[in-house]
C-alpha cells in the first residue's frame, strides 16, 4: 500500500511536468488557433539552458530559474517574429507545418549547440527528502506538482477575466476582426509564444530532479526484471554495451 | 492648381462638391490584389463631416476593399495601395497600422457582422474598448447599453448564440466602444429580416442626428442606403461610375434602372436589358 502511494506520488509528480508541457500547447491553441508541434523541442532547450548556467555561471537554484525563464522568453518572442508571423493570415495547416519543420531544426540545433547526450541538471535544491507516513517525497517533486497547481489557476484566471486574456481568445477566434477593434494581433501572438515557452520550459527544468528522484527511489521495471532474471540479465548486457556512468539517467 | 485647392478639402471628388469640411477622403486611389487584381482603379471618394455618405454597387465592385484600406488591414490579403492616398483630419494615414487608425477614430463594421462567437456581449464590448482605459471603456459601454438596451439583458450571454439582428447591434456597439469619429458599416443589412433592417438604420441615423458621427454606409441594398444618405458614390468594377447627393441619385434614370429596380415604361425582355446594360457602361 505505502509502496502504491509513492508510485502515485511520483506519477504525480511526473504528470505535473507533461501537464505544464500540454498548457504550454493550450496557450498557444488559445490564442493562436495553432499546435504548435515544436512544443517539445522549446521545452528541451530552456532545460539546456538551465543546464548550461548551472554548469557555467552558477548552480544557484534562483540564478538558473533566472536565466531559463529569460532564456525561454527570448526563445519564444524570436520563434514568434522569424517564423510565425510571416505566417499570419495562412492556412491553419500550413502554419502547423512549419511549426513541424521548425521542430526538426530546434532538435537538430541542440546537436549542433550542444550535443545528443543526456545532462543532469543539478541545482542545490529539490534532493531533500519529506518524510511523512512512512514515505520518502522529495521536495522537488513536491515544488513541480504545486508549480503546476499556482500556473494552472493563474493562467485560467488570466485568460478568462483579464483583457489580454478575452484579446487572446479573440485573435484566436478572428484575428482580422481583432485588428479592427485595435488589437494588435502581432502583440498578443508574440505574448502567448512567450509565456507558452516558459511555461514549457519550466517542466523542461524540472525534469531532471523529479526523474532521477523516481529512479532512485522507487526500483524501476527494468532494474526489478533484471534483478529477479539473471540470464535476461545477461543477454541484455551481451547485446548493449554498457554506456559511461556519467551519460546514465 | 495645389494654389487654388485649399487642404484639406473634398475637391478631389470628380463631380459636385459635397461639403468644404471633409473628414475622410480616398484620393486617387489604386488597389491591386496579389500584385495581379486591381480591384480599385483610381477612385476618389470624400466624406464630409456629420454626415452619411452611401457607397454603392454590387458584388466585387470594391467596396470592401475601399473599407479594408481605410482600416489598414489590406495586407492580410496580400492587398497594395499602389497610388494615391487616404486623409483624415488632413493627414494621410494609409501607412499607419490598424490599432493606430481605430485610435484616431476609424472603425469600421466588418461585412457579415464577425462578431466573436465563443465571447460574452460584455467581453465582445471589452475587445471594442481595448484601445480605451478601462473606465473610459466602462463608460462607452454604458453609452452602448442606451443604444441597445437588448444587449444590456444578455451581457452575458454568449455572442455566438444571438439572432443575426442581435449580432448586427452588437458589431456596431463594439464599433462604438472605441469612441469613433467615423464609423463606417459593411453592409449591415445583409441577411437581416425588413423589420430588423428597418431598426439597424433607425440606430444609424441617430447616430449621425444625436452623436454628429459621421458614416460610411457601404450597401448592396441602395434603396435602404439613400433613404438615410446625404451623398452618394456608385462604385463599378473599381471605379465611380456616378456621384451624387442621395436625392439626385434617387431621381436618376439609371439607378432607378439598375439599382432600385424601378422600371421606367415598357417591360423590357431580359436579352434587351443586357444589351442595354452593355451599350450604357456608366461614365459614358
Amino acid at each position: 500500500m505505502q509502496y502504491l502511494l509513492q508510485l502515485l506520488i511520483s506519477g504525480l509528480a511526473i504528470g505535473a511536468i507533461y501537464g505544464l508541457i500540454a498548457m504550454g500547447f493550450a496557450v498557444i491553441y488559445k490564442s493562436t488557433g495553432l499546435v504548435n508541434f515544436a512544443q517539445g523541442e522549446m521545452t528541451m532547450i530552456t532545460a539546456y539552458i538551465a543546464w548550461t548556467i548551472s554548469t557555467t555561471v552558477s548552480g544557484n537554484v534562483f540564478v538558473v530559474a533566472f536565466g531559463a525563464i529569460l532564456g525561454a522568453i527570448l526563445l519564444g518572442l524570436v520563434i514568434e517574429r522569424v517564423v510565425m508571423r510571416p505566417m499570419l493570415g495562412e492556412p491553419v495547416f500550413a502554419t502547423v507545418m512549419v511549426t513541424i519543420g521548425l521542430a526538426v531544426i530546434l532538435r537538430s540545433a541542440i546537436n549542433f549547440i550542444w550535443d545528443a547526450y543526456p545532462h543532469g541538471l543539478d541545482v542545490a535544491m529539490g534532493r531533500e527528502i519529506v518524510r511523512f507516513g512512512g514515505m520518502g517525497v522529495r521536495t522537488g517533486q513536491m515544488a513541480v506538482i504545486a508549480t503546476l497547481l499556482v500556473l494552472l489557476a493563474a493562467i485560467w484566471a488570466f485568460i478568462r477575466y483579464s483583457k489580454m486574456g478575452v484579446a487572446m481568445r479573440a485573435v484566436a477566434a478572428d484575428d482580422r476582426t481583432a485588428l479592427l477593434m485595435g488589437i494588435s494581433a502581432t502583440r498578443i501572438h508574440a505574448l502567448a509564444w512567450a509565456a507558452s515557452s516558459v511555461i514549457a520550459g519550466i517542466g523542461g527544468v524540472f525534469f531532471r530532479p523529479v526523474l532521477r528522484s523516481v529512479a532512485n527511489d522507487v526500483p524501476t521495471r527494468t532494474q526489478g526484471v533484471s534483478g529477479n532474471h539473471p540470464g535476461r540479465a545477461r543477454r541484455r548486457a551481451r547485446l548493449r554495451p554498457r554506456r559511461p556512468p556519467d551519460r546514465h539517467r | 492648381m495645389p494654389t487654388t485647392l485649399p487642404i484639406p478639402t473634398c475637391s478631389t471628388a470628380p463631380q459636385a462638391t459635397p461639403a468644404p469640411d471633409c473628414l475622410l477622403e480616398f484620393r486617387n486611389i489604386r488597389i491591386v490584389y496579389d500584385n495581379a487584381i486591381e480591384a480599385i482603379r483610381d477612385v476618389s471618394i470624400a466624406v464630409p463631416e456629420g454626415g452619411i455618405v452611401a457607397l454603392l454597387g454590387s458584388n466585387g465592385a470594391g467596396k470592401s476593399t475601399l473599407l479594408k484600406a481605410m482600416s489598414g488591414i489590406l495586407y492580410t490579403e496580400e492587398g497594395v495601395i499602389e497610388n494615391g492616398s487616404i486623409r483624415f483630419r488632413g493627414e494621410d494615414v494609409h501607412r499607419l497600422p490598424p490599432d493606430e487608425l481605430v485610435r484616431r477614430g476609424i472603425v469600421q463594421v466588418p461585412e457579415g457582422r464577425r462578431v466573436f462567437a465563443a465571447l460574452t456581449i460584455d467581453e465582445n464590448l471589452q475587445m471594442g474598448g481595448y484601445t480605451k482605459t478601462s473606465a473610459d471603456a466602462r463608460e462607452r459601454r454604458d453609452k452602448v447599453f442606451v443604444l441597445f438596451p437588448r444587449l444590456y439583458e444578455r451581457r452575458d450571454q454568449i455572442a455566438g448564440y444571438m439572432s443575426g439582428g442581435e449580432q448586427q447591434m452588437l458589431a456596431i456597439g463594439r464599433a462604438l466602444m472605441t469612441d469613433p469619429s467615423l464609423l463606417a458599416l459593411d453592409e449591415p443589412s445583409l441577411g437581416l429580416a425588413p423589420l430588423i433592417i428597418d431598426r439597424i438604420y433607425e440606430v444609424i441615423v441617430r447616430l449621425r442626428d444625436e452623436l454628429k458621427m459621421t458614416v460610411l454606409l457601404v450597401e448592396q441594398n441602395a434603396q435602404r442606403a439613400l433613404d438615410i444618405a446625404d451623398y452618394g458614390y456608385i462604385l463599378e468594377t473599381g471605379r465611380v461610375v456616378l456621384d451624387g447627393t442621395a436625392k439626385k441619385l434617387t431621381a436618376n434614370e439609371d439607378v432607378q434602372e439598375f439599382y432600385l429596380g424601378i422600371s421606367s415604361g415598357d417591360r423590357k425582355s431580359l436579352r434587351e436589358v443586357k444589351h442595354y446594360k452593355r451599350r450604357k457602361r456608366w461614365l459614358s
